[in-house]
Formats: structure tokens, C-alpha cells, sequence
């Protein structure tokens, strides 16, 4: 239950990332994408602990991809996985800034075209995947990734803690 | 020479069509760019809408579209006060009167109970509809609505505050539908709306503000179909018969009427349609519109819902405060339509 979850925010971002529509393929092979966790996360949020998950293997399997360097964190309350956030590093020479860039990654992912919502400043990219909800947003070359439970109750409260997040 | 002269007239025609559909094309660029950059702005809002002899008014503060609250009139009295905070949400009916504004319905109009896994109960001891009905504030830390959603979801009418947030995305939608955006000229020899068609205050000569009219496509025909129905008859829809005019100022939008009515396309439905119809004008349009809306329920559609609406954007980009009340009780609002963790997730 917990690798799917996992497993389908990932793959969804990497095959995006590898090979959208009207994209470029300059990609980074899998097994060089990098684990370092390059931007500080706080232990805890919303009594959540945030902790780093080994998604090594499942990295490993992309050919192509967008990204350089992907940490993903388990947010967890006790054992439960309430939440999953992704942080990932576009390489060089992407065109990570251009809102159409951008619009195309959202577009990829989930299950609904994205809702676009502005909270704190910052434009986020709302959709759904598989019961679970998904808030995407950018800053500088980082893309963010967060995926809640469908019925995790905070998610709105969760992203705008996560929204102060800065590379 | 004259087959000559006939190609350079055919010519001349064919240049001024394209030279006016790019300008059409730019002025729609121009409107759906405002009304994105607009909708990222913090701000305050009137929201008026008129249907039915009922003026409902919503003033709105947005701070961002997780944070804002509003307060509905209705007919010149204050009903419904409501802030949402991220995922928490508070309601205050200020008389018992005003509570089916926001209360769920079913399709015939009867007020739904709360679904039955909700507890409808406050922490306090009271249940939320008796706290909502003695005038007090009910917070529901989970409650809070959707941030946008389409009118095929959310009918237009049903939830003013729902309609009044979403008025960006509804006049994206129709800038999209529409089958003209132009900049109003007041000299203009094909105008979008003939002057007894244009209800709408025109920019002073020399001003800033720039008025862009969405022009309607033409009425189907009783013989039209459009491949979207299962190959049916194609049935008007509100997109035939509104007028909306969006009023843009340094890139950004500040004001949006639409007027939705049957009248103006009287002539082209009882020509469409074969139709003879006795009465005033007003009657035969709402004596037609009533036709409409029976075939278009009978299709499993809304009905055009005729209205008037005026929305105005005030304060653009400042920063707006929006917090809790410090006084309420704490429940579930399963009770309102699209509130509640049960209606939204």
C-alpha cells in the first residue's frame, strides 16, 4: 500500500519528466540521478514526521528524465503514510521557467486536468491521482511534488507549511 | 476588367476578413491573459447577480484561493457570512430564514439531511443546525470547499459564494465560447451588440479602460445538430443568448457583466423554430426559454438560467487579512452544499 503510493507519484513525474508531450528529451539516465537532499526539510510538520524513502531502484529504471537529483519524503503519522513529498532538480538547460513547461508537467500528472490555485504567493498545480491529492509547484530550478491521502484532512494546512520550502 | 475588378473586391474582402480575425483572436488573447493574471491577485469583490426578481450579492476579501470570506445579501439583507482558512471553514446565518441559501437540495428542490456517517453534532452538545439557526458561528476545521469547479458540477445559482469565486474561470470559459472578443469601439459600424442590444456603461472617451464584448454564436436551427448529442436536434444553450462584457484596466480585469436572456434573439429563435408566440416580448421570450429548458432537462442538461450579473474587482494585489472568529462552535458542515469533508472530497 505504501510502495504504491509512493511508486505512483514517482513514475508519474519520471515518465513526464522523460517524455512529455512537446517536451525535449535531454535526459538524465536513472542510475545518475542524484539522492542528495540538497534543500532542508524540517523533521516534522503538522506532527507529521518527514523522513527520506529509498526510491533508489525504482529511479534506477528511468531511461530519460528531466531531473538530476530527486529526494522523495514519507510524511507519516505513527506508521501511517499520510503524505509523500517529492523534490526533485531540473537539469540544466531545461526550460523549467516558461509557464508552458511547467503546464505540461502538471498536465501529466494525476488524473484531472490541474486546477490552478495561487496560496501564499505561489502558483500551485491542484489535481488528483489515484485517491490521493496532488499540489505541484516550482521554485527556481526545483519542482515540488505533494501527494496526500485522499482523506488525510490537513492537505491545505500541509502544502501551505511545505510552501515555505525554499532551495 | 470587371472580372478584374470583382477579384480585387473579393480580395479587399478577404484581407479586411483576416485583419479583423486577428484582431479578434488578439482581443481574446488579450481578455483570457487579464482575467488569468487577475485571478492570482489578492483583493475584495462585489458579486451581484439577478435572476427570478432575486438580487443576491456577495462582497468577498480574497487573500489567496485557500484563504478569503464573504458575506451574501439577499433582496438588500445581510444572510451568510463565511470565512474559509486553508481547510477549515466557518458559517454564521444571520437569521433562520437564510439557512436554504447554502443548504443542499436535492433536484427537485427538497433540503437534503447531512449524509449519515456525518455527526451532526458540535462539540458543544448542540447539533450544527441548531447552532446555524440560532445565529452563532460553526466552524468545521475540515469543511472547507473546492477551489474552482465547472458549472456542469456546480450549476450556476445554486451556491452564490461558489459562483462568485468562480467568476474568472466562468468568463475564461465564455471568452472561449464566444464567437467574437472585440474591443468596444463607439464608432464601430458592425458593433457585437446593436445599441438597444447594450445594456452595458461604455469606457469614456480617452479612458484607460478598455471594454471587450463577447459576441454569442448564432442560435442553432430546429434542423442543426452537432454531433455532440447522439446526433439529436442541438439545443441552445446559455452560451446563445449571454452578453458579457469584460472591463480591463492596466492588464488587469476590474469588471465583468453578463446579461443572459432570451429576448435579445427573440426575432432568430421564432425564425429558427418556426415558431409564433403571443404576448409581449418578455412573455414570448419567457415562453420560448421555457421550451428550451424542457428539452434541455428532458436531455439530462441545466436549464439556461436568465440573469443578470455584475462583478467588480477592487483592490488589486493588495494584501487582504482573513481570519477565524474567535467565537463558535465547532461541527461539521455536511449540512451546506459543496462544504463538508463528505460533499468535497
Amino acid at each position: 500500500m505504501i510502495r504504491a503510493a509512493l511508486a505512483a507519484v514517482l513514475v508519474a513525474v519520471l515518465v513526464a519528466c522523460g517524455g512529455g508531450r512537446g517536451l525535449d528529451l535531454r535526459g538524465t539516465s536513472g542510475s545518475k540521478i542524484a539522492h542528495a537532499a540538497d534543500v532542508v526539510v524540517p523533521d516534522t510538520v503538522l506532527g507529521l514526521a518527514v523522513k527520506p524513502e529509498d526510491v533508489t531502484k525504482t529511479v534506477a529504471l528511468i531511461q530519460r528524465a528531466y531531473i538530476d537529483s530527486l529526494v522523495l519524503y514519507g510524511l507519516r503519522q505513527d506508521n501511517l503514510l499520510e503524505a509523500t513529498l517529492q523534490i526533485s532538480r531540473f537539469n540544466p538547460g531545461t526550460r523549467y521557467r516558461t509557464p508552458k513547461f511547467r503546464q505540461a508537467i502538471a498536465d501529466q500528472l494525476g488524473s484531472q486536468v490541474p486546477i490552478t490555485a495561487t496560496v501564499g504567493g505561489q502558483t500551485v498545480y491542484v489535481t488528483a491521482g489515484n485517491r490521493q491529492r496532488l499540489s505541484v509547484w516550482f521554485k527556481g530550478s526545483y519542482l515540488f511534488v505533494l501527494a496526500t491521502r485522499q482523506d488525510y484532512p490537513m492537505a491545505r494546512s500541509l502544502l501551505r507549511q511545505l510552501l515555505a520550502i525554499n532551495p | 476588367m470587371r472580372r478584374l475588378l470583382g477579384i480585387v473586391v473579393v480580395g479587399a474582402l478577404l484581407v479586411a476578413g483576416t485583419t479583423a480575425c486577428k484582431r479578434n483572436d488578439r482581443s481574446r488573447t488579450t481578455v483570457l491573459d487579464a482575467l488569468q493574471r487577475t485571478q492570482q491577485l489578492s483583493g475584495r469583490y462585489v458579486y451581484d447577480d439577478n435572476a427570478s426578481g432575486t438580487d443576491t450579492v456577495v462582497h468577498g476579501i480574497v487573500a489567496d484561493d485557500y484563504r478569503y470570506k464573504s458575506d451574501v445579501s439577499v433582496n438588500g439583507s445581510t444572510k451568510v457570512d463565511e470565512v474559509v482558512l486553508d481547510d477549515a471553514l466557518a458559517d454564521l446565518f444571520v437569521d433562520s430564514l437564510s439557512l436554504p441559501l447554502l443548504a443542499r437540495r436535492s433536484p427537485d428542490g427538497t433540503l437534503l439531511l447531512p449524509p449519515p456517517d456525518v455527526v451532526a453534532m458540535t462539540k458543544s452538545g448542540i447539533s450544527v443546525l441548531d447552532a446555524l439557526e440560532s445565529h452563532r458561528w460553526v466552524v468545521d476545521a475540515t469543511g472547507a470547499p473546492q477551489v474552482t469547479g465547472t458549472t456542469a458540477k456546480h450549476p450556476i445559482g445554486q451556491d452564490p459564494i461558489f459562483d462568485a469565486r468562480s467568476v474568472f474561470t466562468y468568463a475564461q470559459l465564455a471568452a472561449r465560447q464566444a464567437i467574437t472578443v472585440t474591443k468596444y469601439d463607439a464608432e464601430s459600424t458592425t458593433p457585437t451588440f446593436k445599441p438597444q442590444d447594450d445594456p452595458f456603461p461604455k469606457p469614456k472617451h480617452g479612458a484607460r479602460l478598455t471594454r471587450y464584448d463577447l459576441g454569442p454564436p448564432p442560435v442553432p436551427r430546429k434542423d442543426s445538430t452537432n454531433g455532440l448529442n447522439g446526433g439529436n436536434q442541438q439545443v441552445p444553450d446559455v452560451t446563445h443568448f449571454r452578453r458579457m462584457v469584460i472591463y480591463v484596466e492596466n492588464g488587469l480585469v476590474v469588471r465583468i457583466m453578463e446579461v443572459v436572456d432570451l429576448q435579445w434573439k427573440l426575432n432568430d429563435v421564432r425564425r429558427n423554430y418556426s415558431l409564433s408566440l403571443a404576448g409581449s416580448p418578455a412573455q414570448q421570450a419567457a415562453t420560448a426559454l421555457a421550451g428550451i429548458n424542457t428539452v434541455r432537462v428532458g436531455q439530462g442538461n441545466e436549464p439556461i438560467r436568465a440573469r443578470s450579473m455584475d462583478f467588480q474587482f477592487l483592490e488589486p494585489g493588495q494584501s487582504q487579512d482573513v481570519a477565524l472568529p474567535t467565537q463558535a462552535v465547532y461541527g461539521p458542515l455536511d449540512v451546506l452544499v459543496n462544504r463538508g469533508r463528505t460533499t468535497t472530497r
